[in-house]
């Protein structure tokens, strides 16, 4: 397979930074896939979840995370209709859409 | 919707959803040849308008239920870039489901890319929508 170089400019991280405002604070990422965009704002974020419904995905992103990602995180096999996780909880919720 | 009320309850109050995902229906399928590109056409995405429609509404129910609201948006341009038609095709073949490379499209990419005699590189280019709402008091 032929993996492209994606995003060359680095536009989606800025626009993250920009518009997502995500620096310091504790964000939930939902769809979070392979952690491709969790490493483009992880750096700045408090702390990171991410959860996805496909095993596989997640045990990539677990695999290729960072070895000097500051911020602790945690991938998930969950579904965005039932979160493990308490309410109010985080202080950024980021759907990923991957369709 | 279920998705988006559950967003509402893990999120602190005055939080922010952070929406992010390609918009439709302008995915230029070029060939960059010494940094200039030339178009072979537009792909075929209309197979993800389901998808893209599901999105639009679910965020428009939650903002009419006054569960979040719109603080900024923003469109900006992706990029995916193959040193040739034969990557691209490869990585089609693998990846893709709901859009679709036409056979028409790809062989006029290939004839571009037969025609020239610099080094070149093929490039999709789609549009990205983000979008940041603020989580309000029900």
């Amino acid at each position: 397979m032929s993996e492209p170089i994606r995003d060359p400019e680095g536009r989606e991280a800025r626009y993250l930074e920009e518009v997502g405002q995500l620096g310091g604070k504790r964000v939930l990422e939902i769809g979070c896939g392979d952690g491709r965009m969790t490493w483009l704002y992880g750096y700045d974020a408090e702390i990171v979840a991410g959860i996805d419904v496909d095993h596989y995905e997640l045990r990539a992103a677990n695999y290729d995370r960072p070895k000097d990602l500051p911020a602790p995180t945690m991938f998930a096999l969950a579904e965005a209709e039932r979160m493990p996780f308490s309410s109010a909880n985080f202080d950024a919720v980021v759907f990923a859409w991957s369709y | 919707m279920h998705a988006l009320e559950e967003s509402w309850r893990v999120l602190k109050p005055g939080g922010s959803l952070v929406d992010i995902r390609p918009y439709l229906g302008n995915m230029r399928l070029e060939l960059l040849t010494e940094g200039q590109p030339s178009l072979a056409g537009l792909v075929d995405d209309s197979g993800l308008i389901p998808d893209h429609e599901a999105v639009e509404h679910t965020l428009a129910a939650g903002l009419e239920r006054g569960l979040f609201e719109k603080e900024d948006e923003r469109f900006f341009d992706y990029e995916y870039l193959w040193e040739s038609p034969e990557g691209l095709k490869d990585y089609v073949d693998e990846n893709w489901c709901s859009r679709r490379l036409q056979k028409s499209l790809f062989k006029r990419l290939k004839k571009m890319a037969g025609e020239v005699e610099a080094e070149s590189r093929v490039r999709i280019r789609d549009e990205r929508i983000i979008a940041r709402y603020k989580k309000l008091v029900e």
